[in-house]
């Protein structure tokens, strides 16, 4: 996670470096820094039911969905079900990793085991998880009816919360698998081996001396899962439970689709956007500023 | 502290055996260097030793424990890695009473070992200091800080100057010495730099391919080397080893020159007769007068004046196939142009001779 500066030596260099940027700058521009702009704007303003006029109302917006309970609730929601997201899928992962990192013989099928969820596409993710927990009949549910819970997500509000969870970690456990490992095999085997003639064993080791070593790891996928579970878990919500039942898996980012989208209500979903974006900078600006210069210990 | 003993100990990496049972004892307090190329297997002594490696088969004496099968905390060893591996996110302090304070040593006992080491070590000032705030050398005296502290039977290095300027490297070695003058502490210390080897150890283990060529003192490896390997290790630069024969009990050089006549009192040559392999030391090799019989008469290829002495690269002339290299060193004064033809003899005494097919040493 080193970066390097370089410093452009004439002018000529620089329109060449220009040329090179400028598809992602057209790209970046038309899908990104125009949409975000229209939400910014889109939320000073206030549309009548039938969208017909437009009216500027400042921080109108704002100040409803910081009153508004149901916003409350869907932060909440978020707040939980990102929490369990990045914890399952970075300790999952992160117990994989050293396990891997330990392995030697059949290491190999062993990493791809592992890495193979993350080619398997969103949607088809979605839909395999939805399969094994259909209530009527999937795989998963006739298992778990025998050990004598009742499964059904369509109703039950944390099942289905649990099942987002679940999705949602699964494919990530891949991706935070390969970054734990490379970490841990970055972390020189004579630390290790030292600790250990130190007199320190395996978990203290491993406290002591990987972990902490690992920790611009951590931090990094610790943002990134969190910026992952925020936006493009929106498929999976979609897809699994669509918010429900009664609004109990309901995330900033589905219900920013779902008031915008279904409920019309284009100046309060330009709101919550705008909140979920100023959420991502700040986490992006501390992932700069922690993991460049206070993390890392090379 | 403790003695330390090798009994029959073997290690292989899959089907590759790379130590071929060594059985070798390590007298208490004594300072060894184990030297040898590189690859040859010196590193997986250490390790095993350290418990890094767990042995194929044989035995690990530390004292009196067989610790081959224990943990290398339980060793009792401390060890000097070539990185320093040094915790890079711990403090000086914190990096060398680490092992103390895994082990669960009283505060107070710690902070005596940590002044005491830091005072040996100058290293009372950086204490506080984060690793990669320091030079190279200030990294290397933490690490053997960090070794002291434990206060173990044995420690064990595993090339710790090689990451050094040279400079730096002969200061840290006199360091080294005096430090197991202070302390007497069994150490074992690896390197393949044979110059290193010479100046630290009390005892050295040359090792080759994964077996010992030879266990001794400096002098005795330097003065009767048991085998080509050693000879031709040992010593900079290498010593001569040129195709001679044995006639009548008379050596006869390439170039047709016979030495006087061999004492008969070694059995090895009595009857013996035909190839044998002659080395001579740059320093053992006298410039002699044109008509005395028994010199080389050789032609310089190459002068090198290092000032209190001249290296000679000379080509000598062999019966067979033409020329056989060979370096004299000789006084600072004396100074040959290349193309010059000069005579040299060998000093009284200073003829090693070596068995050409078992390549082992035949006389005293
Ligand atoms: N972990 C290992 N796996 C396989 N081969 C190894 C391993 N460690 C060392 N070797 C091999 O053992 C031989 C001796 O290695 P080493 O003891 O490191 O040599 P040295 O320290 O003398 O340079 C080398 O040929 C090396 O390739
Ligand atoms: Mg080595």
């Amino acid at each position: 996670m080193q970066e390097k500066r370089y410093a452009f030596a004439a002018p000529r260099d620089f329109a060449l470096a220009v040329c090179f940027i400028l598809p992602q700058l057209v790209v970046t521009g038309l899908f990104f820094f125009y949409p975000a702009g229209q939400a910014v704007l889109g939320s000073f303003f206030m549309e009548d039911a039938f969208g017909l006029s437009k009216e500027f109302v400042g921080l109108e917006n704002y100040r409803r969905l910081a009153e508004s309970g149901e916003y409350l609730h869907s932060a909440w929601v978020s707040l939980v079900f990102s929490l369990s997201t990045v914890l399952l899928s970075m300790g999952l992962a992160l117990v994989l990793a050293v396990t891997a990192d330990q392995a030697i013989k059949g290491g190999k099928f062993y990493k791809s085991a592992v890495i193979i969820p993350y080619a398997v596409a969103p949607p088809l993710a979605g839909v395999l998880w939805m399969f094994l927990f259909n209530p009527s009949g999937g795989a998963m549910t006739r298992i778990l009816a025998g050990l004598g819970v009742s499964w059904n997500h369509m109703l039950d509000g944390d099942q289905a919360m649990i099942l987002i969870i679940i999705a949602a970690s699964w494919k990530q456990i891949s991706y935070n698998f390969l970054f734990f490992l490379a970490g841990l095999q970055a972390i020189p085997k004579s630390l290790i081996e030292a600790a250990a003639i130190d007199g320190a064993g395996f978990w203290r080791r491993f406290l002591g001396i990987v972990f902490p070593l690992l920790s611009p790891t951590t931090f990094f996928l610790l943002v990134v899962n969190t910026i992952y579970t925020l936006f493009e878990t929106f498929g999976i919500v979609h897809a699994v439970t669509s918010g429900g039942p009664a609004q109990a898996t309901s995330t900033l980012i589905y219900k920013v689709y779902n008031d915008g989208f279904v409920g019309l209500d284009f100046g309060g979903s330009s709101a919550q956007s705008v909140v979920l974006m100023i959420i991502v900078m700040a986490l992006t600006f501390a992932q700069f500023h922690f993991v460049e210069k206070k993390v890392a210990y090379q | 502290m403790a003695g330390i003993e090798l009994r029959k100990v073997v290690k292989n990496f899959g089907k590759t055996q790379v130590i071929e049972g060594i059985s070798q004892s390590v007298p208490d307090g004594t300072f060894l260097v184990i030297v040898g190329p590189s690859g040859c297997g010196k590193s997986t002594v250490l390790r095993l030793i350290a418990g890094l490696e767990e042995v194929t088969s044989g035995e690990i004496f530390i004292g009196e424990r067989d610790v081959a099968r224990l943990e290398p905390k339980d060793r009792d060893v401390a060890m000097v890695f070539q990185n320093y591996a040094l915790y890079p996110h711990m403090s000086v302090r914190e990096n060398i009473c680490y092992g103390l304070k895994v082990r669960g040593l009283p505060k107070a006992e710690q902070e005596r070992r940590l002044a005491l080491a830091a005072d040996m070590l100058g290293l009372s000032e950086y204490l506080d200091r984060s690793p990669r705030q320091l030079s190279g050398g200030q990294r290397q005296r933490v690490a053997m800080g960090r070794a002291i502290v434990r206060e173990a039977a044995v420690f064990l290095f595993d090339e710790p100057l090689s990451n050094l300027d040279a400079s730096l490297r002969n200061q840290m070695r006199v360091e080294l010495r005096r430090l197991h003058e202070r302390l007497g502490t069994t150490s074992i210390y690896v390197t393949h730099d044979q110059v290193e080897a010479m100046t630290l150890a009390q005892r050295i283990m040359v090792m080759n391919q994964g077996h010992v060529e030879q266990y001794g003192t400096p002098d005795e490896l330097y003065l009767s080397p048991a085998t080509v390997f050693t000879a031709r290790f040992i010593g900079s630069p290498n010593m001569n080893m040129l195709r001679a024969s044995l006639e009548r009990g008379r050596l006869k050089l390439p170039g047709g020159t016979f030495l006087p006549p061999i004492p008969a009192t070694d059995a090895a040559f009595t009857g013996r007769a035909g190839e044998i392999l002659l080395g001579v030391r740059p320093e053992d090799l006298l410039p002699a007068g044109e008509n005395a019989p028994e010199t080389l008469r050789c032609r310089v290829e190459l002068v090198e004046v290092l000032g209190a002495d001249t290296l000679v690269h000379c080509a000598l002339p062999n019966e067979a196939e033409g020329q056989e290299p060979i370096i004299a060193r000789l006084e600072g004064s004396s100074r040959p142009g290349p193309g010059d033809v000069i005579h040299l003899g060998i000093r009284h005494g200073k003829a090693h001779l070596f068995d050409p097919v078992t390549k082992k040493r035949l006389a005293v």
